[in-house]
């Protein structure tokens, strides 16, 4: 079902081809009666929170709480029989990341998304260019906001991109973040709230 | 020669040149289509190289699928480390202009022997440093280090980092060279079988359901009744008819898949069975680039080849069928290496069951599929590169840094490991000695913020950040 709105939204982006698109903070408008790249990107990014957040709260949090031999462990793949123990479980922000793979290399999907920092742990996921880092600033400086501009993705295509703050809700994720042993020593100590980094969606517009 | 025969000659060699190249292109796969080949195919693959299609496109380019048909599955099950849908992230659009890692051909191509490496691919050796230049810069301890020299033994692989992964490295920290429990797990299929089956008795020669004629050989019956299969009530004609119940004399790789359908696939992929996956002639060692024993050129590579018909017997085709045809450095020594010592020990009764190490021990590990255990047929599926069997099979027995030290070193790999590894693989030591300093950086910070929040309650004030 949630499929099926989605491609029809990819349709009606589709038919919407001439939609004009403002910078920062603004919204797009498009043919009467389509969906604008930028409410389509505001209506996935409320599934991809959506998600996440059951995942987060009824998956990993009660299993903590029941006890579970099961636990999150950032390398929850890697772990089998044969290395040592099989009983691990992606972290929230990898499920995340883990849509965003299959829905990014989905021909179907229609659109594609990702997650950003200015402060990540994993050094692929720095922004990758000056907008991006103006994005990124934008949205740690101006609490509440997002940001949406323009690209081209790697094949030269044109694609709307909007950023929607990633924050800190959950204990685990800045407590996680704040003792990481791959933090750098001029990495921010973070707390409930604080922007930690960007979802950004990307929709086509060739 | 007058010019009316010129003429002749000219129409008669080029209406020949023309059908010869005509049949060549439509009569796949036969010697004649082999002028098309552009290069040598790799070791991996000359033997389909006639069935062009399982590769190419009808107007000769490469089919998108081409690679991930046969090697998806394993990247899946190797948690491959860069699969392509790391590309596929548009945030990742400027890393796709350096290396575009949405297919398998920006690295890897075929036909091109100039190119091709020992592991039978075509590689760029700067591959990693496209994405990773800043490696040096958060890791010191790779500083200076080579931008070609990553995915040395034991350090890194671009798809499977499954034994190489940091947490890994470091659980096996200092482990020893001989682990105290050296066993390989043991096989659930005739367990899961019984389960399966509760109403299956085992069958004596009385029993057999042969019909007259193919059951005038005893001996042959014989061998059958001491099999698992009689043991396990599988009858003759379980084997030796298909769905009309018609017997036929040589069940081929097909009717062992009934029962035995993944080691059917697994075998399909591998070198010995990759032939029949695609409508070929079995594979023969005739065809073989590796040394091979004379006599044997003949030989096909089905299931019974190994396994021998009638006999069914595991330990044979462990060891002994290998040394049948293969006639390698790394084959000729094993029956002096320490490991086959312990095959011998277990063959005969005088040492546990799962403690010998046959060809098949390491070449055809026992994996696991959550409870299940099985016997991987595909003997190239941890071949390279060589820290693949690092998990699948030197873990049951041995440290990882003995593990690694010993894959590493290919003259010990070619003495088929007569004794302890020359060299020593940094990077244990490495992911240790970062993953300490880190948790040094980290008391230190902890004890930084207690100190202020200690200092902030003694002043009255709220404790900060």
């Amino acid at each position: 079902m949630k499929r099926s709105i989605l491609i029809a939204g990819c349709l009606a982006l589709a038919a919407g081809g001439g939609a004009m698109l403002t910078g920062c903070g603004g919204s797009a408008s498009a043919t009467p009666g389509a969906i604008t790249p930028d409410k389509f990107a505001d209506g996935v990014h409320a599934v991809m929170m959506a998600d996440r957040t059951v995942y987060a709260k009824h998956v990993v949090t009660r299993l903590k709480a029941q006890g579970a031999q099961v636990k999150p462990d950032e390398y929850w793949e890697e772990w089998t029989e044969d290395s040592g123990d099989p009983h691990m479980m992606p972290l929230p922000a990898q499920m995340f990341r883990m849509g965003a793979s299959l829905v990014n290399d989905n021909p179907d999907s229609g659109f594609q998304y990702g997650l950003k920092s200015l402060w990540p742990l994993n050094p692929q996921h720095k922004p990758t260019d000056e907008e991006e880092v103006k994005a990124l600033k934008y949205l740690a400086d101006n609490p509440g906001e997002n940001y949406s501009t323009e690209s081209v993705d790697a094949d030269g295509n044109k694609v709307f991109v909007k950023y929607y703050p990633d924050r800190a809700v959950a204990k685990a994720c800045w407590e996680c973040h704040n003792d990481h042993e791959r933090r750098g020593e001029d990495y921010p100590t973070f707390e409930k709230d604080d922007v930690m980094g960007a979802v950004a969606v990307y929709v086509p517009l060739d | 020669m007058s010019a009316k025969w010129q003429w002749i000659l000219w129409t008669v060699m080029t209406v020949g040149l023309t059908a010869y190249l005509g049949i060549s292109l439509i009569a796949q796969p036969s010697r004649v289509a082999g002028t098309f080949l552009p290069g040598e195919t790799t070791h991996g693959h000359y033997q389909i190289e006639l069935q062009c299609n399982e590769c190419h496109t009808a107007g000769a380019g490469v089919r998108q699928d081409a690679c991930t048909r046969c090697h998806g599955k394993d990247l899946k099950r190797d948690n491959d480390t860069h699969p392509r849908s790391k590309f596929t992230d548009p945030g990742k659009a400027h890393l796709v202009k350096r290396l575009d890692g949405r297919s398998c051909i920006s690295c890897h191509r075929e036909h091109v022997p100039e190119r091709t490496l020992a592991m039978g691919l075509s590689l760029p050796g700067d591959y990693c440093w496209h994405c990773h230049q800043e490696v040096g810069e958060e890791r010191p301890s790779h500083k200076g280090m080579a931008y070609d020299s990553c995915a040395t033994a034991g350090c890194h692989n671009y798809h499977d980092n499954r034994a190489l992964f940091e947490g890994f490295l470091v659980k096996h920290y200092g482990e020893p060279e001989m682990l105290d429990e050296q066993r390989v797990p043991e096989r659930t299929l005739a367990a899961e079988w019984k389960e399966e089956n509760p109403e299956a008795k085992p069958l004596t020669v009385a029993e057999q359901d042969a019909p007259a004629e193919a059951a005038e050989d005893a001996e042959l019956i014989r061998q059958w009744a001491e099999t698992a299969h009689a043991a396990a009530g599988v009858n003759c004609t379980a084997c030796h008819s298909g769905d009309d119940a018609a017997w036929f004399d040589k069940p081929d790789h097909n009717a062992c898949r009934g029962c035995h359908g993944d080691q059917v696939d697994q075998f399909t992929k591998g070198r010995h069975g990759m032939r029949l996956a695609v409508g070929l002639s079995p594979m023969t060692p005739g065809q073989a680039r590796l040394p091979m024993h004379a006599g044997v050129a003949h030989r096909e590579l089905s299931c019974v080849a190994c396994h021998d018909s009638h006999r069914f017997d595991t330990a044979y085709a462990a060891a002994d069928a290998c040394k049948k045809c293969h006639n390698d450095d790394h084959t000729r020594a094993y029956d002096a290496s320490p490991h086959a010592e312990l095959w011998r020990a277990e063959v005969a009764g005088d040492a546990a069951p799962g403690t010998g190490v046959s060809c098949a021990t390491c070449h055809m590990p026992r994996e696991r599929d959550g409870d299940r255990v099985f016997v991987q047929h595909n003997q190239n599926n941890n071949l390279r590169p060589n820290e693949k069997m690092v998990t699948s099979a030197c873990s049951s027995c041995h440290g990882l840094q003995f593990s690694l030290d010993s894959l590493a070193d290919a003259d010990l790999v070619r003495r088929n490991f007569d004794g302890p590894p020359s060299g020593h693989v940094d990077s244990i030591d490495m992911a240790k000695a970062w993953v300490d300093e880190r948790a040094r950086l980290r008391e230190e910070r902890k004890k930084k913020q207690q100190a202020r929040q200690t200092a902030a309650s003694e002043s009255g004030a709220k404790p900060g950040a």
